[in-house]
């Protein structure tokens, strides 16, 4: 019997974080790339949640983040056949993902944070404070918005590496740039939301 | 010849700044003893190498919190 092919569902967030069936993945892949729209699905369901978290802080909207997460999925459906397992499934739908979300936004590079500035000035003590105002939802709020603020390429370093805890090297193909320019471009960005928090501490936004 | 002492300790501030980011995630670069030193000696660098850690430990614990990380449900 042939089994007539459905559309991926191209949601692929239903099942996020259930646990995985048995299907291997690479028995998934193979499946998928023969054009069983099942196998692409349980695939979509076990990697979605992640790139669509990742999309939504790059795009800072839910129903840009939607989008974009459709037009993914449906791309990686339509090139399935082209993946050759060089990289992890997830890092390949979230490297297209990534281009969705970037898809008519100006490319212009990150902008350039200087890190040699305050070299010479006195770095702000953010306090003998308890370890406690660290972990407070005060301080993660200040630590999320000032991540808003950031240009989009060094949010998408930050939220691929720290939020994600992908591996360096997972997170710059995830990126589409080579690892020692994700390090730069990871280590800018903290430093960027560093000095941004310094002026929360400084304003008494955080106790 | 020695070189001008405040360019000498920019230059290892800046040396030392660099590296914090691999050093955080436990990917040192090729100095790490160096930036010890400077840490332990640079009261400037210290502290900021504190604020960094302090940062980056709260986007990890963002990452671990779902509602702190944005929707994890369709919009649809």
């Amino acid at each position: 019997m042939t089994a007539k092919l459905n559309e991926p569902r191209a949601n692929g967030d239903q099942v996020a974080n259930r646990p995985g069936p048995s299907a291997d993945e690479s028995e998934l892949i193979k499946r998928a790339q023969a054009g069983d729209a099942e196998a692409f699905n349980e695939l979509a369901d076990r990697h979605g949640s992640m790139v669509r978290r990742v999309l939504f802080r790059i795009l800072k909207d839910c129903e840009q983040a939607w989008d974009a997460m459709q037009e993914a999925l449906l791309g990686a459906w339509r090139n399935i056949g082209k993946f050759e397992g060089r990289a992890k499934f997830s890092t390949w739908l979230t490297r297209i993902g990534i281009n969705e979300a970037y898809r008519g936004r100006r490319r212009s590079g990150p902008e350039v944070v200087g890190l040699e500035d305050s070299i010479g000035e006195r770095v702000p003590d953010w306090g003998n404070r308890p370890d406690e105002t660290f972990e407070s939802r005060e301080f993660l709020g200040a630590v999320g918005t000032a991540l808003d603020s950031l240009s989009p390429d060094y949010r998408t370093a930050v939220v691929l590496r720290d939020l994600e805890g992908l591996s360096t090297r997972d997170a710059a193909a995830s990126a589409g740039i080579e690892e020692r320019a994700f390090k730069s471009r990871l280590h800018r960005g903290r430093m960027a939301l560093r000095a941004e928090l310094d002026e929360y501490f400084s304003a008494g936004y955080v106790r | 010849m020695s070189l001008n002492p405040v360019k000498n300790r920019r230059e290892r501030c800046r040396a030392a700044r660099g590296q914090m980011s691999e050093y955080i995630d436990g990917e040192p670069g090729p100095d790490t003893q160096a930036l010890e030193r400077h840490l332990g000696r640079c009261p400037n660098c210290r502290r900021m190498f504190q604020n960094l850690s302090r940062t980056v430990t709260a986007l990890r614990s963002i990452g671990e919190q779902p509602d702190l990380h944005g929707p994890d449900r369709g919009t649809s």
